[in-house]
């Protein structure tokens, strides 16, 4: 249970040295909403460089691959589209390959997600809004579509009391699968100082209300890292996981046996650092990151002089 | 005629009934060994019971209603109550209709109540509120018409509930998220237009840590049929409580927020008290959490294998303790039936409460044959027995 050490300078050369592979969450630890944190771009090409394969693992599942490609381009980074892992492209890679899905997924789901779904030739419905008309009781006698073998969550803005009820309704057919993006329940913003609820409280809402978990494919699970050593090189322990939750990014990195670097830029504090020390749950004693640094900026200067 | 294949098939049945007879009051035993508290209530106790209360909490839906019905012999039961000078006292976790609106629900079911008897979340909310909150502070709530018109009725401000069409891009509108610094308490309850728009505003009004985040009760679903699951507000709670990492002050049963008010209003003895309902969850933790007696009706969401279970679990974990109660009866109208055969009460002549169409019907589907209660009859209720087969 060592605490986690800070990355200075006089660590850098043993922090280069450990890792091949160098995994990076987005939000907050590239960009903060649409504002890029400054020189990131400028790391990912210098790590390029020096023959270090950074990758991008992202819960956020409000934009496909080619939206995600489109950001970059924007912020001013290259990268190629076959380095992102976004969990709208892992949602529709589980149903396509893991569960050789045949049917309709009910999905909860953004416009990016609905991408994915189409370009895995994944037939859907369910998104979009759903005017409330009538009442419950007229909802009810609805008959359910027969075809629905799936029901699928991720962020939906027009996610809505009647979702709920469809969704659960669904899924209580045990052979219905359930499955969801992340299950991050808040995403600040520190700029506007406003709380975007996020895919977790859509989620819960309808485990509650089935009683019944659904299967969350993306970080802390492994089912992202699995995905990556399908298509890269990734020795667990020449990897390094950068991000800024705890309870997602460093917990990957935990339940994946990589290194783990903690930004300041987001989520996480040092003081949850020590909270997680002090917590009577193993399980967030074990959730240290191994180093933290306050930006990716000031790593980027760091290696200026590499 | 005499043949030796009947004789041996009549001796055949006499012995598997009194193999079975023997059995069922066996188990009967074992389980009243087990557990000496959850006892049914027949013509042998009913007098001593109601004789050692003078105040009656009951539920409704379950016990007095299912739906938009009156549960058999229920309505005969409240009036026998008044009559033999009780109070009944009526506390539901529905909030969606006003205090006004169920008044109406209850007369028309034919319930004799006063509008002061009654105690929904709804009216919990609006007392709450009414204490807690500052004079020019106002409310955003998640929830029904009825909900608002209830907490308007005791002084407090509710901002106009949200109706806006909900088709927006996110990024405007956490642009254009204006927050009313004057908003003092969210209530979430029972909301079928709640959306992610409802859930933004709500998430981010209790980002001020005073701000009160107060929730009617936290029931997952609503009963249903046909295999739908309706959500009732502990499915809402939950997507706020992860938004916002607040836990909140549940005002329904089991918590006993009702009971300070109740038990002032009514100067009511605890211990000449009882609580009358069909869920182990809400109603029986209640009486628990408010130190009283409490009775499980099987007309409703609990059956008597979820109280066997829980005995079973005692064992194990002592905790479960607080989910058994102290008697359990079919329904609430068998209360009048038992002291009608006992010759304790003139029943309504236009009433039900020894018609056909008020047999309890729900017991057999719900017993373990195998652990019956002393005195059922799958034919026409108690009150048509000639007489009651005790067990100890």
């Amino acid at each position: 249970m060592s605490r986690a050490k800070e990355l200075t300078k006089q660590l850098l050369r043993q922090f280069v040295d450990s890792f091949d592979t160098i995994l990076f969450d987005c939000d907050g630890v590239l960009w903060q909403s649409n504002d890029v944190i400054s020189k990131t771009p400028a790391l990912i090409a210098k790590l390029r460089d020096m023959g270090k394969q950074p990758l991008f693992v992202t819960n956020n599942s409000t934009k496909s691959r080619r939206q995600y490609m489109e950001k970059f381009a924007k912020l001013g980074f290259k990268v190629s589209e076959n380095e992102i892992f976004c969990t709208a492209y892992l949602a529709a890679i589980y149903l396509r390959n893991i569960l050789n899905f045949q049917g309709k997924a009910y999905l909860i789901g953004s416009p990016g997600m609905q991408e994915e779904f189409k370009l895995f030739d994944i037939n859907y419905t369910g998104t979009g809004p759903d005017p409330v008309t009538g009442e419950v009781e007229d909802w009810v006698k609805i008959p359910l579509d027969p075809e629905i073998k799936a029901v699928v969550i991720g962020q939906d803005v027009q996610f809505s009391y009647k979702k709920i009820l469809l969704a659960a309704t669904y899924i209580r057919d045990r052979t219905v699968s359930f499955v969801a993006t992340d299950h991050e329940g808040r995403h600040p913003h520190q700029a506007a100082k406003i709380v975007e609820p996020g895919t977790g409280s859509i989620v819960s809402a309808v485990e509650t209300a089935a009683g019944r978990d659904a299967l969350v494919l993306g970080k802390p699970h492994k089912f992202m890292v699995d995905l990556i050593k399908e298509k890269f090189t990734l020795e667990p322990r020449r990897t390094v996981m950068v991000g800024d939750r705890l309870n997602t990014d460093i917990q990957l990195g935990k339940n994946a046996d990589l290194h783990t670097l903690l930004v300041l830029t987001g989520v996480s504090k040092l003081s949850d650092v020590d909270s997680n020390l002090e917590s009577s749950d193993p399980t967030d004693r074990e959730c240290i990151p191994d180093y933290y640094i306050e930006s990716l900026t000031k790593l980027t200067e760091y290696l200026s002089d590499f | 005629m005499f043949s030796l294949k009947t004789y041996t098939s009549k001796f055949a049945n006499i012995i598997w009934w009194k193999l079975f007879e023997r059995k069922r009051t066996l188990s009967a035993r074992i389980l009243k060994m087990r557990h000496p508290e959850f006892t049914q209530i027949t013509e042998n106790n009913v007098k001593e019971v109601l004789d050692s209360v003078d105040t009656v909490l009951l539920d409704c839906d379950g016990v007095l209603w299912r739906g938009e019905d009156a549960i058999p012999g229920s309505p005969e039961t409240v009036r026998m109550l008044r009559a033999m000078g009780k109070q009944p006292v009526f506390l539901t976790n529905y909030s969606i209709l006003s205090r006004k609106e169920l008044m109406e629900k209850f007369t028309h079911l034919g319930y004799d109540v006063r509008e002061e008897e009654i105690y929904s979340s709804a009216t919990l909310a609006g007392l709450y509120l009414q204490s807690h909150l500052q004079t020019d502070e106002t409310v955003f709530v998640l929830g029904s018409q009825g909900l608002h018109d209830e907490i308007e009725s005791f002084g407090v401000k509710v901002a106009p509930l949200d109706s806006e069409d909900h088709v927006f891009d996110i990024q405007s509108l956490t642009e254009t998220l204006k927050i009313d610094p004057k908003i003092g308490a969210v209530v979430v309850a029972f909301d079928i237009n709640f959306n992610y728009r409802k859930l933004l505003r709500a998430a981010n009004i209790l980002s001020k840590e005073s701000t009160h985040f107060l929730v009617t009760n936290e029931d997952p679903r609503l009963p249903s049929n046909d295999g739908w699951i309706v959500p009732d507000c502990g499915c809402l709670i939950e997507s706020v409580i992860k938004a916002t990492k607040r836990t909140p002050t549940v005002l329904g049963k089991p918590n006993k927020f009702a009971w300070d008010f109740i038990s002032k209003r009514f100067h009511v003895n605890p211990e000449r008290t009882i609580m009358i309902g069909d869920s182990l969850n809400t109603d029986i933790l209640f009486g628990y959490n408010c130190g009283i007696r409490r009775s499980l009706v099987l007309s409703g969401i609990s059956s008597y294998a979820d109280v066997t279970n829980r005995i079973d679990e005692v064992k194990h974990h002592p905790n479960a303790e607080k989910w058994i109660p102290n008697y359990y009866i079919q329904s609430l109208g068998t209360i009048a039936k038992c002291l009608w055969s006992l010759g304790l009460y003139e029943p309504d002549p236009d009433g039900d409460v020894c018609s056909d169409s008020a047999s309890d019907e729900t017991i057999e589907d719900r017993v373990d044959p195998w652990v019956s209660q002393p005195g059922t009859s799958s034919a026409n209720g108690i009150c048509h027995r000639k007489e009651v087969i005790t067990t100890v």
